[in-house]
Protein backbone atom coordinates (compact mmCIF):
# COMPACT_ATOMS: atom_id res chain seq x y z
CA UNK A 1 0.00 0.00 0.00
CA UNK A 2 1.10 3.48 -0.90
CA UNK A 3 0.53 6.02 2.13
CA UNK A 4 -0.34 9.54 1.09
CA UNK A 5 -0.46 12.48 3.66
CA UNK A 6 -0.39 16.00 3.72
CA UNK A 7 1.81 18.00 6.16
CA UNK A 8 2.71 21.45 6.91
CA UNK A 9 6.21 22.62 8.14
CA UNK A 10 5.57 20.99 11.75
CA UNK A 11 4.30 17.86 10.24
CA UNK A 12 0.70 18.60 11.56
CA UNK A 13 -2.11 17.22 9.41
CA UNK A 14 -5.23 18.62 10.95
CA UNK A 15 -6.92 20.92 13.45
CA UNK A 16 -9.78 20.71 15.40
CA UNK A 17 -10.95 17.62 13.14
CA UNK A 18 -10.36 19.52 9.92
CA UNK A 19 -7.77 19.51 7.11
CA UNK A 20 -4.98 22.09 7.47
CA UNK A 21 -5.50 23.06 3.93
CA UNK A 22 -6.36 21.72 0.71
CA UNK A 23 -4.96 22.48 -2.97
CA UNK A 24 -7.22 20.93 -5.63
CA UNK A 25 -3.57 20.32 -7.49
CA UNK A 26 -2.57 18.00 -5.28
CA UNK A 27 -6.11 15.85 -5.34
CA UNK A 28 -5.26 15.71 -9.02
CA UNK A 29 -2.67 14.13 -8.61
CA UNK A 30 -3.78 11.93 -5.75
CA UNK A 31 -6.45 11.22 -8.60
CA UNK A 32 -3.63 10.38 -11.23
CA UNK A 33 -1.83 8.10 -8.84
CA UNK A 34 -5.09 5.97 -8.24
CA UNK A 35 -5.12 5.31 -12.09
CA UNK A 36 -2.48 2.44 -11.01
CA UNK A 37 -4.80 0.84 -8.58
CA UNK A 38 -7.54 1.23 -5.60
CA UNK A 39 -7.76 4.59 -3.75
CA UNK A 40 -9.08 4.22 -0.06
CA UNK A 41 -9.80 7.40 1.84
CA UNK A 42 -11.17 8.38 5.25
CA UNK A 43 -14.48 9.26 5.59
CA UNK A 44 -13.62 12.57 5.55
CA UNK A 45 -11.97 12.85 2.42
CA UNK A 46 -15.10 12.15 0.76
CA UNK A 47 -16.37 15.31 -0.18
CA UNK A 48 -12.90 16.60 -1.38
CA UNK A 49 -12.40 13.80 -3.93
CA UNK A 50 -16.44 14.27 -5.15
CA UNK A 51 -15.98 18.10 -5.50
CA UNK A 52 -12.99 17.14 -7.85
CA UNK A 53 -15.40 14.88 -10.28
CA UNK A 54 -13.63 11.77 -8.70
CA UNK A 55 -15.81 8.75 -7.38
CA UNK A 56 -13.61 5.60 -7.77
CA UNK A 57 -12.46 5.26 -4.21
CA UNK A 58 -12.97 2.98 -1.61
CA UNK A 59 -13.97 4.47 2.11
CA UNK A 60 -11.68 3.13 4.74
CA UNK A 61 -13.55 2.41 7.85
CA UNK A 62 -10.65 1.87 10.21
CA UNK A 63 -11.95 -1.73 10.80
CA UNK A 64 -9.14 -3.41 9.15
CA UNK A 65 -5.44 -2.36 8.31
CA UNK A 66 -5.38 -4.84 5.24
CA UNK A 67 -5.15 -3.51 2.19
CA UNK A 68 -4.89 -4.92 -1.30
CA UNK A 69 -2.17 -5.10 -3.34
CA UNK A 70 -1.59 -1.61 -5.76
CA UNK A 71 -3.54 0.17 -3.37
CA UNK A 72 -3.34 3.58 -2.80
CA UNK A 73 -4.78 4.90 1.12
CA UNK A 74 -5.15 9.24 1.38
CA UNK A 75 -5.26 9.57 4.71
CA UNK A 76 -5.90 13.02 6.17
CA UNK A 77 -7.29 12.20 9.63
CA UNK A 78 -5.46 9.64 11.53
CA UNK A 79 -2.51 9.56 12.88
CA UNK A 80 -0.65 7.92 10.09
CA UNK A 81 1.77 5.36 12.51
CA UNK A 82 -1.02 2.76 12.91
CA UNK A 83 -0.48 2.12 9.44
CA UNK A 84 2.94 2.23 8.65
CA UNK A 85 3.69 -1.53 8.72
CA UNK A 86 0.75 -1.98 5.81
CA UNK A 87 2.96 0.68 3.89
CA UNK A 88 5.59 0.00 1.48
CA UNK A 89 5.52 3.55 -0.04
CA UNK A 90 4.94 6.60 1.75
CA UNK A 91 3.94 10.13 -0.12
CA UNK A 92 4.33 13.18 1.51
CA UNK A 93 2.77 16.12 0.36
CA UNK A 94 4.64 19.24 1.73
CA UNK A 95 2.27 22.81 1.93
CA UNK A 96 6.13 24.76 2.87
CA UNK A 97 3.67 26.30 5.18
CA UNK A 98 3.00 26.81 9.28
CA UNK A 99 -0.24 25.74 9.97
CA UNK A 100 -1.80 25.22 13.18
CA UNK A 101 -1.96 21.17 13.85
CA UNK A 102 -3.31 18.66 16.68
CA UNK A 103 -2.85 15.68 14.74
CA UNK A 104 0.45 14.78 13.33
CA UNK A 105 2.30 12.53 10.95
CA UNK A 106 4.04 10.36 13.57
CA UNK A 107 5.74 8.03 11.36
CA UNK A 108 9.81 8.30 11.73
CA UNK A 109 10.86 8.62 8.08
CA UNK A 110 15.03 8.60 9.54
CA UNK A 111 14.17 5.04 10.42
CA UNK A 112 13.70 2.54 7.88
CA UNK A 113 12.69 5.05 4.93
CA UNK A 114 14.47 6.06 2.17
CA UNK A 115 13.86 9.38 0.31
CA UNK A 116 13.67 8.42 -3.44
CA UNK A 117 12.08 11.82 -5.03
CA UNK A 118 11.33 14.75 -4.47
CA UNK A 119 9.45 17.35 -6.69
CA UNK A 120 7.78 20.93 -6.17
CA UNK A 121 5.12 21.87 -8.16
CA UNK A 122 2.68 24.91 -7.95
CA UNK A 123 -0.66 24.39 -6.46
CA UNK A 124 -3.54 26.41 -6.98
CA UNK A 125 -3.36 28.25 -3.15
CA UNK A 126 -0.33 27.06 -2.58
CA UNK A 127 3.07 28.46 -4.08
CA UNK A 128 5.02 25.77 -3.47
CA UNK A 129 4.03 21.95 -2.53
CA UNK A 130 6.82 19.53 -1.97
CA UNK A 131 5.89 15.75 -3.39
CA UNK A 132 7.91 13.53 -1.62
CA UNK A 133 7.99 9.58 -2.36
CA UNK A 134 9.30 7.35 0.71
CA UNK A 135 10.43 3.52 0.02
CA UNK A 136 11.45 1.18 2.65
CA UNK B 1 -13.66 48.34 34.53
CA UNK B 2 -12.84 44.63 33.52
CA UNK B 3 -12.33 42.42 36.41
CA UNK B 4 -9.38 39.16 36.77
CA UNK B 5 -10.02 36.92 38.66
CA UNK B 6 -7.29 34.17 39.78
CA UNK B 7 -7.61 30.45 41.24
CA UNK B 8 -5.40 27.62 41.48
CA UNK B 9 -5.91 24.59 40.03
CA UNK B 10 -3.91 21.49 39.87
CA UNK B 11 -4.01 20.86 35.72
CA UNK B 12 -2.53 24.25 34.87
CA UNK B 13 1.03 25.84 35.04
CA UNK B 14 3.51 27.75 36.60
CA UNK B 15 3.74 31.33 36.20
CA UNK B 16 4.40 33.21 38.83
CA UNK B 17 2.26 36.17 38.46
CA UNK B 18 3.96 39.68 40.56
CA UNK B 19 1.46 42.29 40.93
CA UNK B 20 2.58 45.86 40.97
CA UNK B 21 -0.79 48.12 41.35
CA UNK B 22 -3.11 46.82 38.86
CA UNK B 23 -0.20 45.51 36.29
CA UNK B 24 1.66 42.51 36.37
CA UNK B 25 4.38 40.81 34.87
CA UNK B 26 4.95 36.81 34.62
CA UNK B 27 8.54 35.24 34.99
CA UNK B 28 8.05 31.67 32.91
CA UNK B 29 10.65 29.78 34.48
CA UNK B 30 9.45 29.22 38.00
CA UNK B 31 7.22 25.94 37.93
CA UNK B 32 5.32 24.05 40.51
CA UNK B 33 2.14 26.83 40.97
CA UNK B 34 -0.70 25.73 39.20
CA UNK B 35 -2.99 28.68 38.01
CA UNK B 36 -5.63 29.32 35.88
CA UNK B 37 -7.00 32.66 35.35
CA UNK B 38 -10.70 33.95 34.50
CA UNK B 39 -10.46 37.18 32.07
CA UNK B 40 -13.51 38.78 31.27
CA UNK B 41 -14.81 38.62 27.47
CA UNK B 42 -13.79 42.06 26.12
CA UNK B 43 -16.85 41.54 23.16
CA UNK B 44 -19.57 39.55 25.16
CA UNK B 45 -18.69 40.36 29.20
CA UNK B 46 -21.14 38.00 30.24
CA UNK B 47 -18.39 35.18 29.36
CA UNK B 48 -15.51 34.62 31.27
CA UNK B 49 -13.48 32.19 29.67
CA UNK B 50 -10.64 30.08 31.77
CA UNK B 51 -7.86 30.75 30.27
CA UNK B 52 -5.03 28.89 31.21
CA UNK B 53 -1.52 30.55 31.76
CA UNK B 54 1.19 30.18 28.83
CA UNK B 55 3.24 27.00 29.13
CA UNK B 56 5.03 25.23 26.45
CA UNK B 57 2.12 26.04 23.52
CA UNK B 58 2.05 29.37 21.44
CA UNK B 59 -2.24 28.88 21.97
CA UNK B 60 -4.91 27.92 23.88
CA UNK B 61 -8.68 26.71 22.95
CA UNK B 62 -11.23 28.49 24.03
CA UNK B 63 -14.65 27.36 23.97
CA UNK B 64 -14.05 23.91 22.58
CA UNK B 65 -13.04 26.02 19.20
CA UNK B 66 -16.17 27.61 18.59
CA UNK B 67 -16.16 31.34 18.07
CA UNK B 68 -18.64 33.74 19.61
CA UNK B 69 -20.36 35.17 16.59
CA UNK B 70 -24.09 36.08 16.21
CA UNK B 71 -25.91 34.20 13.47
CA UNK B 72 -27.09 37.66 12.32
CA UNK B 73 -22.94 37.75 11.58
CA UNK B 74 -23.00 35.59 8.87
CA UNK B 75 -22.87 36.85 5.90
CA UNK B 76 -21.44 36.74 2.14
CA UNK B 77 -21.08 40.30 2.09
CA UNK B 78 -17.41 41.17 2.87
CA UNK B 79 -16.70 43.61 5.57
CA UNK B 80 -14.10 45.14 7.80
CA UNK B 81 -13.98 47.10 11.35
CA UNK B 82 -11.36 47.89 13.10
CA UNK B 83 -12.76 49.76 16.92
CA UNK B 84 -11.30 52.63 18.20
CA UNK B 85 -8.53 52.76 20.37
CA UNK B 86 -9.20 53.13 24.05
CA UNK B 87 -8.68 55.70 26.54
CA UNK B 88 -5.00 54.01 27.03
CA UNK B 89 -4.69 54.24 23.60
CA UNK B 90 -5.21 50.17 23.33
CA UNK B 91 -6.45 48.42 20.32
CA UNK B 92 -9.67 46.86 21.19
CA UNK B 93 -10.81 44.75 18.22
CA UNK B 94 -10.69 43.74 14.75
CA UNK B 95 -13.42 42.12 12.81
CA UNK B 96 -13.55 41.18 9.30
CA UNK B 97 -15.53 38.81 6.71
CA UNK B 98 -12.37 37.91 4.72
CA UNK B 99 -12.57 37.11 1.50
CA UNK B 100 -10.29 37.49 -1.57
CA UNK B 101 -11.86 40.93 -1.87
CA UNK B 102 -10.24 41.75 0.91
CA UNK B 103 -6.86 40.18 0.66
CA UNK B 104 -4.22 42.53 -0.71
CA UNK B 105 -3.04 43.19 -4.53
CA UNK B 106 -0.30 45.23 -4.22
CA UNK B 107 3.38 45.05 -2.05
CA UNK B 108 2.88 45.81 1.85
CA UNK B 109 4.04 49.36 2.59
CA UNK B 110 6.11 50.36 5.65
CA UNK B 111 4.15 50.35 9.27
CA UNK B 112 7.49 51.98 11.21
CA UNK B 113 5.65 54.72 12.03
CA UNK B 114 3.17 53.26 14.12
CA UNK B 115 3.73 53.23 18.04
CA UNK B 116 1.31 50.78 19.38
CA UNK B 117 1.55 51.11 23.51
CA UNK B 118 4.19 49.50 25.37
CA UNK B 119 6.25 49.74 22.38
CA UNK B 120 9.80 49.12 23.82
CA UNK B 121 11.97 47.67 20.93
CA UNK B 122 14.48 45.65 22.49
CA UNK B 123 17.17 42.92 20.85
CA UNK B 124 17.94 39.63 22.37
CA UNK B 125 20.15 37.34 21.39
CA UNK B 126 17.90 34.33 21.86
CA UNK B 127 15.29 35.75 19.79
CA UNK B 128 14.35 34.71 16.41
CA UNK B 129 15.19 37.88 14.19
CA UNK B 130 16.89 39.82 17.32
CA UNK B 131 14.01 41.87 18.42
CA UNK B 132 11.32 40.97 20.95
CA UNK B 133 8.58 42.94 19.38
CA UNK B 134 6.99 42.83 16.37
CA UNK B 135 4.69 45.71 15.28
CA UNK B 136 1.55 42.63 15.18
CA UNK B 137 -1.59 42.70 13.10
CA UNK B 138 -4.51 42.02 14.56
CA UNK B 139 -5.98 41.28 10.87
CA UNK B 140 -2.83 40.18 9.39
CA UNK B 141 -1.67 42.00 5.85
CA UNK B 142 -2.05 38.89 3.88
CA UNK B 143 -5.94 38.94 4.92
CA UNK B 144 -7.25 42.10 4.44
CA UNK B 145 -4.16 44.20 2.98
CA UNK B 146 -4.54 46.97 6.32
CA UNK B 147 -1.07 48.27 6.57
CA UNK B 148 -0.54 50.80 9.19
CA UNK B 149 -3.44 51.50 10.90
CA UNK B 150 -3.12 52.18 14.25
CA UNK B 151 -6.10 50.39 15.49
CA UNK B 152 -5.13 47.20 13.95
CA UNK B 153 -1.73 46.83 15.20
CA UNK B 154 -0.59 46.01 18.91
CA UNK B 155 2.88 45.37 20.25
CA UNK B 156 3.69 41.71 19.93
CA UNK B 157 6.49 39.11 20.49
CA UNK B 158 7.95 37.55 18.17
CA UNK B 159 6.75 34.16 19.12
CA UNK B 160 2.93 35.73 19.52
CA UNK B 161 3.60 37.25 15.60
CA UNK B 162 4.95 34.37 14.24
CA UNK B 163 4.51 30.81 16.38
CA UNK B 164 0.81 32.17 17.49
CA UNK B 165 -0.89 34.12 15.02
CA UNK B 166 0.47 33.46 11.49
CA UNK B 167 -0.62 29.81 11.50
CA UNK B 168 -3.97 30.94 11.95
CA UNK B 169 -3.70 33.60 9.09
CA UNK B 170 -2.30 31.52 7.06
CA UNK B 171 -5.03 28.59 7.09
CA UNK B 172 -7.64 31.15 6.83
CA UNK B 173 -5.72 32.53 3.70
CA UNK B 174 -4.84 29.59 1.99
CA UNK B 175 -8.42 28.04 2.63
CA UNK B 176 -9.93 31.79 0.72
CA UNK B 177 -7.72 31.19 -2.20
CA UNK B 178 -8.69 27.46 -2.44
CA UNK B 179 -12.71 27.29 -2.17
CA UNK B 180 -13.29 31.26 -2.71
CA UNK B 181 -15.42 31.47 0.20
CA UNK B 182 -16.07 33.81 3.27
CA UNK B 183 -14.62 33.39 6.43
CA UNK B 184 -15.35 35.43 9.32
CA UNK B 185 -12.65 36.26 11.63
CA UNK B 186 -12.42 38.91 14.90
CA UNK B 187 -9.44 39.63 17.11
CA UNK B 188 -9.70 40.77 20.24
CA UNK B 189 -6.49 41.57 22.38
CA UNK B 190 -6.51 41.04 26.18
CA UNK B 191 -5.23 43.82 28.26
CA UNK B 192 -5.45 43.55 32.07
CA UNK B 193 -6.64 46.17 33.87
CA UNK B 194 -4.31 49.38 32.55
CA UNK B 195 -1.47 47.52 31.06
CA UNK B 196 0.09 48.90 27.97
CA UNK B 197 0.76 45.15 25.93
CA UNK B 198 -1.76 43.00 25.73
CA UNK B 199 -1.40 39.62 27.89
CA UNK B 200 -2.80 37.70 24.13
CA UNK B 201 -5.28 37.86 21.58
CA UNK B 202 -8.38 36.34 21.29
CA UNK B 203 -8.52 34.72 17.68
CA UNK B 204 -12.26 33.69 16.66
CA UNK B 205 -13.08 32.16 12.79
CA UNK B 206 -15.64 29.99 11.22
CA UNK B 207 -16.03 29.87 7.33
CA UNK B 208 -19.28 31.24 6.07
CA UNK B 209 -20.75 29.56 3.33
CA UNK B 210 -19.94 25.76 4.68
CA UNK B 211 -20.89 26.75 7.92
CA UNK B 212 -17.16 25.99 9.42
CA UNK B 213 -16.68 22.57 7.70
CA UNK B 214 -13.34 24.48 6.68
CA UNK B 215 -12.61 26.60 8.90
CA UNK B 216 -13.63 26.89 12.46
CA UNK B 217 -11.48 27.74 15.64
CA UNK B 218 -11.63 29.85 19.00
CA UNK B 219 -8.10 30.27 20.18
CA UNK B 220 -6.29 32.41 22.60
CA UNK B 221 -2.67 33.19 21.71
CA UNK B 222 -0.14 34.18 24.06
CA UNK B 223 2.01 37.64 23.75
CA UNK B 224 4.69 35.58 25.46
CA UNK B 225 8.64 35.24 24.29
CA UNK B 226 9.84 32.08 25.65
CA UNK B 227 13.38 33.17 27.47
CA UNK B 228 12.19 36.40 28.38
CA UNK B 229 9.99 38.37 31.26
CA UNK B 230 8.01 40.67 30.41
CA UNK B 231 6.42 43.85 32.09
CA UNK B 232 3.00 44.21 30.67
CA UNK B 233 2.42 47.68 32.38
CA UNK B 234 5.27 49.50 30.39
CA UNK B 235 6.62 46.61 27.91
CA UNK B 236 9.96 46.21 29.42
CA UNK B 237 11.62 43.07 29.52
CA UNK B 238 14.43 41.43 30.86
CA UNK B 239 16.45 38.04 29.88
CA UNK B 240 14.93 35.08 31.97
CA UNK B 241 16.89 33.07 33.98
CA UNK B 242 18.00 30.18 31.70
CA UNK B 243 20.31 27.05 32.05
CA UNK B 244 23.47 27.29 30.42
CA UNK B 245 23.59 24.62 28.37
CA UNK B 246 25.82 23.50 24.98
CA UNK B 247 23.90 23.50 22.32
CA UNK B 248 25.56 20.53 20.49
CA UNK B 249 25.70 18.77 23.67
CA UNK B 250 23.93 14.92 23.76
CA UNK B 251 22.28 14.16 25.99
CA UNK B 252 17.86 12.84 26.87
CA UNK B 253 15.28 14.74 25.82
CA UNK B 254 11.59 13.61 26.43
CA UNK B 255 9.74 14.83 23.10
CA UNK B 256 5.91 15.50 23.11
CA UNK B 257 5.31 14.41 18.96
CA UNK B 258 2.24 16.06 19.22
CA UNK B 259 2.94 19.60 20.57
CA UNK B 260 6.42 19.81 19.24
CA UNK B 261 7.64 21.06 22.45
CA UNK B 262 10.99 18.65 23.86
CA UNK B 263 11.79 18.88 27.66
CA UNK B 264 14.10 17.66 30.04
CA UNK B 265 13.92 14.19 31.71
CA UNK B 266 12.85 15.71 34.99
CA UNK B 267 10.88 18.39 33.77
CA UNK B 268 7.32 18.54 35.79
CA UNK B 269 5.34 18.66 32.33
CA UNK B 270 6.52 15.10 31.56
CA UNK B 271 4.55 13.45 33.88
CA UNK B 272 1.35 14.75 32.66
CA UNK B 273 2.30 14.11 29.04
CA UNK B 274 -0.17 11.41 27.32
CA UNK B 275 1.92 8.45 26.69
CA UNK B 276 0.78 8.03 23.20
CA UNK B 277 2.78 11.21 22.52
CA UNK B 278 5.51 10.56 24.54
CA UNK B 279 9.23 9.83 22.91
CA UNK B 280 12.72 9.87 24.03
CA UNK B 281 15.34 11.11 22.28
CA UNK B 282 19.09 10.89 23.00
CA UNK B 283 21.11 13.80 20.55
CA UNK B 284 21.82 17.42 20.84
CA UNK B 285 19.16 20.38 21.13
CA UNK B 286 20.48 21.98 17.90
CA UNK B 287 18.98 18.48 16.14
CA UNK B 288 15.49 18.94 17.21
CA UNK B 289 15.68 22.38 16.70
CA UNK B 290 16.43 22.09 13.13
CA UNK B 291 13.42 19.17 13.03
CA UNK B 292 10.87 21.91 14.18
CA UNK B 293 10.87 20.79 18.16
CA UNK B 294 10.93 23.97 20.39
CA UNK B 295 11.87 23.95 24.01
CA UNK B 296 9.84 23.88 26.83
CA UNK B 297 9.86 27.27 28.46
CA UNK B 298 9.35 25.50 31.92
CA UNK B 299 12.36 23.70 32.25
CA UNK B 300 14.53 25.47 29.35
CA UNK B 301 16.00 22.28 28.33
Amino acid sequence: MTLICCVDDNMGMTFNKRRQSRDIEVTNVVINLAKNGKLFINPYSKKLFEEAGFNDFIIHDDSSLDFPDNSYFFNETAAPSVFEKSADEIILFRWNRAYPGDIHFDINLNSGWKLISSKEFAGKSHEKITMEVYKR
Amino acid sequence: MKKLYLRFAALFISATMIFTGCSFSISLNEPDNSQVVVVDNFISPDRNDQIPYYYDSPYTIVNNNEPYFEESDYTTESFEAYSPLDSLGRCTMAYANVSTDTMPTEDRGSISQVKPTGWQSTKYDNVDGGYLYNRCHLIGWQLTAENANEENIITGTRYLNVDGMLPFENMIADYIKETGNHVLYRVTPIFFDDDLVAYGVRMEAKSVEDDGEGICFHVFCYNVQPGIDINYSDGTSSLADTKATDSNQQQTYILNTNSRVFHLSDCSSVSSMSDKNKEEFNGSRDKLIDEGYKPCSRCNP
